[in-house]
């Protein structure tokens, strides 16, 4: 009897239509578990993010990895081809060409690293100083958009041309070149969100303005700048191996994947996988990064 | 109810407004006065200035858009003559504001809590836990439910009615001497309007503010006001206290906004609008402001401009009253 009168309570309190009514607001999950689960169930994301999983597992994990020294030289095994001794066969030096895609990776991933942090920094401050301060944005404007009239390549090109050749020189040129990018994206999302009325509601309570652009502007529009670093990241890297196919970045013997490409360039009739598989891990990489930039981009805005 | 102490006194408040097309004036010596736990309000048309006079009240007219003439004084200070420093200091300490859109006057990003504490971390020296537990008592003071728990959650996962009780939380979070309230409650239904009105007043009694009540419903007027201005292209046109506004309007914009709510004493067919719109800025060049649509215009009303008619405490910026009680 007894037993029965608690269940009759425990229901009564847990009567369904009651509850939904007085409590009109159920937690919910937040904003950034929101946009996870989205891009988790994104699948061509995910097969980017695999991608680039197994890109930078491997070289990351490079010294374990890796079969031979990158410039371990062996001229029995010359432009030998991919096979059990050598899984992607030797270049005309006789090195192995798996063990230094590995060690070219982490060139190639730690250049994309560097200038995408570098140039964002730079972008983001100048488009929001740009979007917020209208006194300056003339002046900051006008200089994007010089560098905007120029092709981003041919403007990397004249930069190296001036600083000289080299890896980090060719790092420099390609944050000069896509910091207007950023720039642009950021200024024009400022605009927008610094006219919101919310942007007015704290004015009013007297914070500060660098407050208000950190902690009020700044959070509002990192959607934009993280589909854009995330794309950026594969172009970065795709610039930076041009630009070593050029001569222009990283120098040989330095195992960087444009610069492999085009060593390999002068025999690609005898031993095709030279070229092949330095352009094969470009692609894959650069793939990897757009298809995760556009899973972000719908994750982000579901609209 | 102490209501001599005047806490805000602004004197021939004139603001130019600095347009692509020219310079406009869009308030025009405009001179009023707000007692301690007052509730005055400012009624008008859109566009009438009504919005761009708080903003200047709160120094958020920049200098680049606006040019500000005559002064504001708040209790000793002279508002428009201090530092961009020291009118944050006042800002969301003394002077507070609650705006018209609740739905998009949160910070989206932000949690609830996050965006009260922000104002106790600003304008107080109370430590993390104070602060905290000030916010969850704020919240409870403006009727939110489960303050402990809605104090973790985000502006989307809340009602217009509750993010606009957020509002009056953040604004009310210091106990202001003067809270401007633009519109508080146009972008609500009418259940939580009422709600929302009670509230203010409550909160007006016990920390005696004074509200400067903006909105062009006079629903709410009557509902709210000690006193009413009533604001036409930049200028007071009318000033007196509520029941004479209601009872005894004298300028013929009063009677045509008056005339055009619905009454439910009286069975009309149809309401009578105000004929037009407020003319835009720098469309007057002379005369009464009000000319195009009044039905009482005199061949004196287009060229010069209206003097200001005290009777008793009444003002009212017309010629019809200018040597003679006229009954219209």
């Amino acid at each position: 009897m007894s037993g029965n009168l608690s269940q009759l309570e425990v229901g009564h309190e847990t009567h369904p239509p009651l509850r939904a009514a007085e409590s009109p607001v159920t937690p919910s999950p937040s904003y950034w578990s929101q946009v996870a689960k989205r891009l988790f169930r994104n699948k061509t994301a995910m097969a980017g993010a695999l991608i680039l999983l197994i890109f930078t597992i491997g070289c990351v994990c490079a010294p374990i990895i890796a079969p031979y020294p990158i410039d371990q030289m062996n001229f029995k095994d010359r432009m030998m081809g991919p096979g059990a001794k050598h899984l992607l066969g030797t270049d005309d030096f006789g090195r192995d060409i798996f063990s230094r895609l590995l060690y070219g990776g982490r060139i190639s991933l730690l250049t994309g690293l560097i200038t995408v942090t570098v140039a964002s920094a730079i972008g983001v401050t100048l488009g929001v100083i740009a979007g917020y301060y209208r006194r300056l944005e003339i002046y900051i404007m006008q200089v994007m958009d010089i560098l905007l009239a120029l092709p981003a390549l041919l403007l990397a090109i004249a930069i190296i041309a001036v600083l000289g050749p080299g890896l980090t020189n060719a790092m420099i040129a390609i944050v000069i070149a896509v910091i207007p990018s950023y720039v642009r994206i950021v200024r024009a999302s400022v605009l927008s969100i610094r006219e919101k009325e919310y942007i007015e509601a704290v004015r009013a309570l007297g914070i500060k303005d660098r407050v208000i652009l950190a902690k009020h502007i700044l959070p509002n529009i990192l959607s934009p700048i993280i589909v854009l670093m995330t794309v950026q990241f594969g172009g970065s890297i795709l610039a930076a191996a041009a630009l070593s196919f050029l001569g222009l970045g990283a120098q040989p013997p330095i195992p960087e994947w444009g610069a492999m490409v085009y060593v390999g360039k002068a025999f690609l009739g005898q031993a095709w996988w030279m070229s092949i598989f330095p352009g094969l891990a470009i692609m894959l990489v650069v793939l990897g990064f757009n298809l995760l930039g556009d899973g972000l981009r719908d994750a982000l805005d579901p609209k | 109810m102490k209501q001599n102490e005047t806490v805000l006194d602004i004197d021939q408040l004139s603001l130019k407004l600095k347009t692509e097309r020219g310079t406009f004036t869009a308030v025009n010596q405009v001179s009023f006065q707000i007692g301690a736990g007052e509730t005055v309000a400012l009624v008008g048309e859109s566009g009438c200035g009504k919005s761009v006079t708080s903003l200047s009240i709160m120094g958020l007219i920049s200098k680049k858009t606006g040019e500000l003439g005559g002064s504001i004084r708040f209790k000793e200070k002279v508002l428009n003559r201090l530092s961009e420093r020291e009118m944050r200091e006042i800002r969301g300490r003394d002077i507070s504001m609650i705006f018209q859109e609740p739905m998009t006057s949160l910070n989206p990003v932000h949690t609830i809590g996050k965006q009260i504490d922000e104002v106790y971390r600003l304008h107080t020296n109370l430590t993390k836990q104070e602060r905290r537990a000030k916010t969850i008592e704020m919240l409870r003071k403006v009727g939110i439910p489960r303050p402990e728990s809605i104090v973790n959650e985000f502006p989307h996962q809340l009602s217009g009615g509750m993010k606009q009780r957020v509002m009056i939380a953040i604004a009310m979070a210091c106990e202001p001497d003067l809270l401007i309230a633009d519109e508080p409650t146009t972008a609500l239904d009418v259940t939580i309007q009422a709600q929302i009105l009670d509230l203010m007043n409550d909160l007006k009694q016990t920390a005696q503010t004074a509200i400067l009540l903006i909105t062009h419903d006079l629903g709410v007027v009557a509902e709210m006001a000690d006193r009413v201005m009533v604001m036409y292209y930049g200028q007071i046109v009318e000033e007196a206290d509520v029941r004479t506004i209601f009872a005894n309007p004298k300028h013929p914009y009063t009677i045509g906004l008056l005339q055009s709510i619905p009454s439910i004493e009286e069975e009309t067919s149809r309401l009578k609008p105000i004929e037009g719109n407020v003319p835009i800025l720098g469309e007057v060049q002379a005369g009464c402001p009000f000319y195009s649509r009044c039905d009482h215009a005199v061949e004196k009303c287009k060229s010069e401009k209206p003097p200001v008619v005290l009777t008793g405490k009444h003002s009212v910026r017309c010629w019809v009253y200018q040597d003679k009680e006229v009954a219209i």
